[in-house]
């Protein structure tokens, strides 16, 4: 009862109600204003030098310095280098005039600078002194060369990589959503999925690579199957934990209002659902990298797995390294569209979590 | 505004409570939260019910919404049987429980949309029963602010809107000011005064705060502690807009204060 006591200091009667202030502007909205940016122009700084000069002098050091065995890339890669260097310097240069661009610059000379290090490091450690144990630690200049020679290949490989994890991945997450909101809204459907779930969910995808491409018609439908199966549980199994914690009283507000079934489900239950949904979204496409690569290892004639696969079987540690690097941007590529997309369908989330 | 002369309305409906008894089946046995509620709410009127924590007014509140059936006896609106939720009763709660995912008028639209008279897309907040909604409670400028961008006072405004949307002939108010500081309850009290007045629904208010029962009732029902009784049952004939000072004011707030059993 201890608003009685506080009634006592409400004020009186004539205050309250003088509303020539508008009830509006009695309450301060809460919006987080945008703090001004500072319009002063920033002066690129050392750091932007710096690169400018690392990368001018490792295109320098691999044109002019000699090889301890003939490359045939080295002059490409000198060119390349010094393309890069090229683009740095000029972007420091044209920094003097425009403000936007030296904010730019500034954010990312830190790491120019030390990719340019790592050039110049790499080329001394390898090309031109052979520092390190060769084949594991190729010169970057084999490096470019698998991408030369072997470029077709490893661009379809990408491609039959991309194709077998678009169908697996989407496949599981199709599944998946609606096993996790099935399981999430009906308790007869989460009395017999729930045991499934917890029992084939933690099983590896990859373990049921045998099983799979003998029960399967194709080691294409194989894959997919692999695939699905690593994306769908994460996705089901956080599907599921989110409709669950949904607050009951937004059920309570929506049937207040006339909400039928349906709507309770994908007006409620999944937008309130989303943020957890799309952990499992992130760790599905993690799960089906790992997998991917696996069931690339089997059965298949062309595909990223299978071209590492099989450049490590002739020794070619450098095509390795170039495979390698295209998973890297294909995989980030693929995250990075994914936090667009999960920014873009949570943009209410931010502010909200104080 | 779409003030009706007088608030007085042709569709409006009152509730009645029929040997309204519930208790909730916990792990440790029953517990009876209320017993033997009757009592009528007329077509247009405003009554307040008020008791202290536990007495089961939020539980009344919820059986009357059709969230909860009763453990025995019959609740009516009008003259049809209360078997589930319906938008002709809407509920504002002592959250304003917006849906933080939609903005401003999207939170305002989700009755029209739930019940499919309004299209989900964008064009909808032109609908005029969505600017009108929002003309209402003073919250145009924020059409498209998120949730989170409100203070509790906007919030609850929002959540008022929503409820009022539909025109609902019966108003379900569960402790709607109790979280906001004494000063936006006061403006917010004097606006739901004014909407009861022009809108004409028959209003249900639950509160555990004596003046705002008194500010805006006609009638109060005291609880008892749990299991909630019905202790007394009190006209509040005072002249609108009322004032905290007034002297039948001061009296019945004492008498009410009697009932709950903290005057000396």
């Amino acid at each position: 009862m201890s608003s009685v006591g506080e009634l006592d200091a409400m004020p009186p009667a004539g205050s309250v109600p003088s509303l020539a202030i508008s009830p509006a502007a009695l309450e301060q909205p809460a919006f987080d204003e945008q703090p001004a940016r500072v319009r002063t122009t920033v002066r690129p700084e050392a750091a932007g030098y710096a690169s400018c000069l690392v990368w001018i002098a490792a295109a320098a050091v691999t044109w002019r310095l000699p090889d301890v065995r003939p490359l045939y890339t080295t002059t490409h890669l000198a060119a390349l280098t010094g393309a890069v260097a090229a683009a740095i310097c000029g972007w420091l240069a044209a920094a003097h005039f425009q403000p936007l661009l030296a904010r730019r610059l500034r954010a990312v000379a830190p790491w120019l600078l030390v990719l340019g290090g790592a050039a110049l490091v790499w080329q001394f450690v390898t090309a031109k002194f052979a520092l390190l144990p060769m084949p594991f630690f190729p010169p970057p200049q084999t490096i470019l060369d698998a991408y030369e020679n072997d470029g077709p290949l490893l661009l379809l490989s990408a491609a039959y990589s991309l194709r077998l994890l678009a169908l697996g991945f989407t496949l599981g997450l199709i599944v998946g959503f609606f096993t996790g909101v099935a399981m999430g809204w009906w308790p007869r459907a989460n009395y017999w999925l729930h045991p499934i779930v917890r029992t084939i969910g933690p099983i590896p995808a990859t373990a049921w690579l045998p099983l799979a491409f003998v029960v399967l018609p194709t080691s294409f439908t194989a894959s997919i199957f692999i695939l699905a199966l690593a994306t769908w549980f994460p996705v089901t199994f956080l599907t599921w934990s989110g409709v669950r914690a949904v607050n009951r009283s937004y059920y309570d507000v929506a049937r207040t209002l006339g909400a039928s079934q349906w709507f309770l489900i994908w007006k409620v239950a999944v937008p309130a659902a989303l943020p957890s949904i799309f952990v499992g979204i992130f760790m599905g496409l993690g799960t089906s990298f790992v997998t991917l690569l696996a069931a690339e290892m089997l059965g298949v004639k062309a595909g990223l797995g299978w071209y590492v696969t099989w450049a490590q079987g002739w020794a070619a540690y450098p095509k390795v390294y170039a495979a390698l690097a295209i998973m890297a941007l294909l995989f980030s590529g693929l995250i990075s569209i994914l936090f667009k997309v999960r920014n873009r369908l949570l943009a209410w989330e931010r502010g909200s979590i104080r | 505004m779409t003030a009706l002369p007088d608030g007085g309305r042709a569709d409006a409906i009152g509730v009645r409570l029929a040997g309204i008894s519930h208790e909730y089946v916990l792990d440790t046995g029953t517990l009876r939260v209320l017993e033997d509620i009757d009592f009528a709410v007329p077509p247009g009127s405003f009554t307040a019910l008020l008791g202290p924590s536990g007495s089961g007014k939020s539980t009344i509140l919820r059986i009357v919404a059709g969230l909860e059936a009763p453990s025995r006896g019959r609740v009516f609106a009008g003259n049809v049987a209360i078997d589930g939720p319906d938008p002709s009763r809407a509920v504002v709660f002592q959250d304003a429980t917006l849906f933080p995912w939609r903005n401003v008028w999207r939170n305002v639209a989700l009755g029209p949309e739930a019940r499919g008279s309004v299209r989900s897309g964008r064009a909808a907040q032109h609908d005029p029963r969505i600017v009108r909604a929002l003309e209402r409670v003073g919250l145009t400028a924020f059409a498209t602010a998120l949730p989170h961008q409100l203070s509790g006072g906007m919030a609850q405004r929002v959540a008022l809107a929503r409820a009022l949307i539909g025109d609902p002939a019966v108003l379900l108010l569960d402790e709607p000011l109790g979280k906001l500081d004494a000063l936006t309850r006061g403006v917010l009290q004097r606006e739901l005064a004014d909407l009861w007045q022009s809108s004409g629904f028959t209003a249900l208010l639950v509160t555990h705060d004596v003046d705002e029962a008194l500010i805006l009732a006609d009638r109060i029902i005291v609880l008892s502690e749990r299991p909630g009784r019905i202790v007394a049952d009190l006209a509040v004939n005072i002249e609108r807009p009322r004032h905290r000072t007034g002297p039948n004011f001061v009296a019945l707030r004492s008498a009410v204060l009697g009932w709950l059993g903290l005057q000396d």
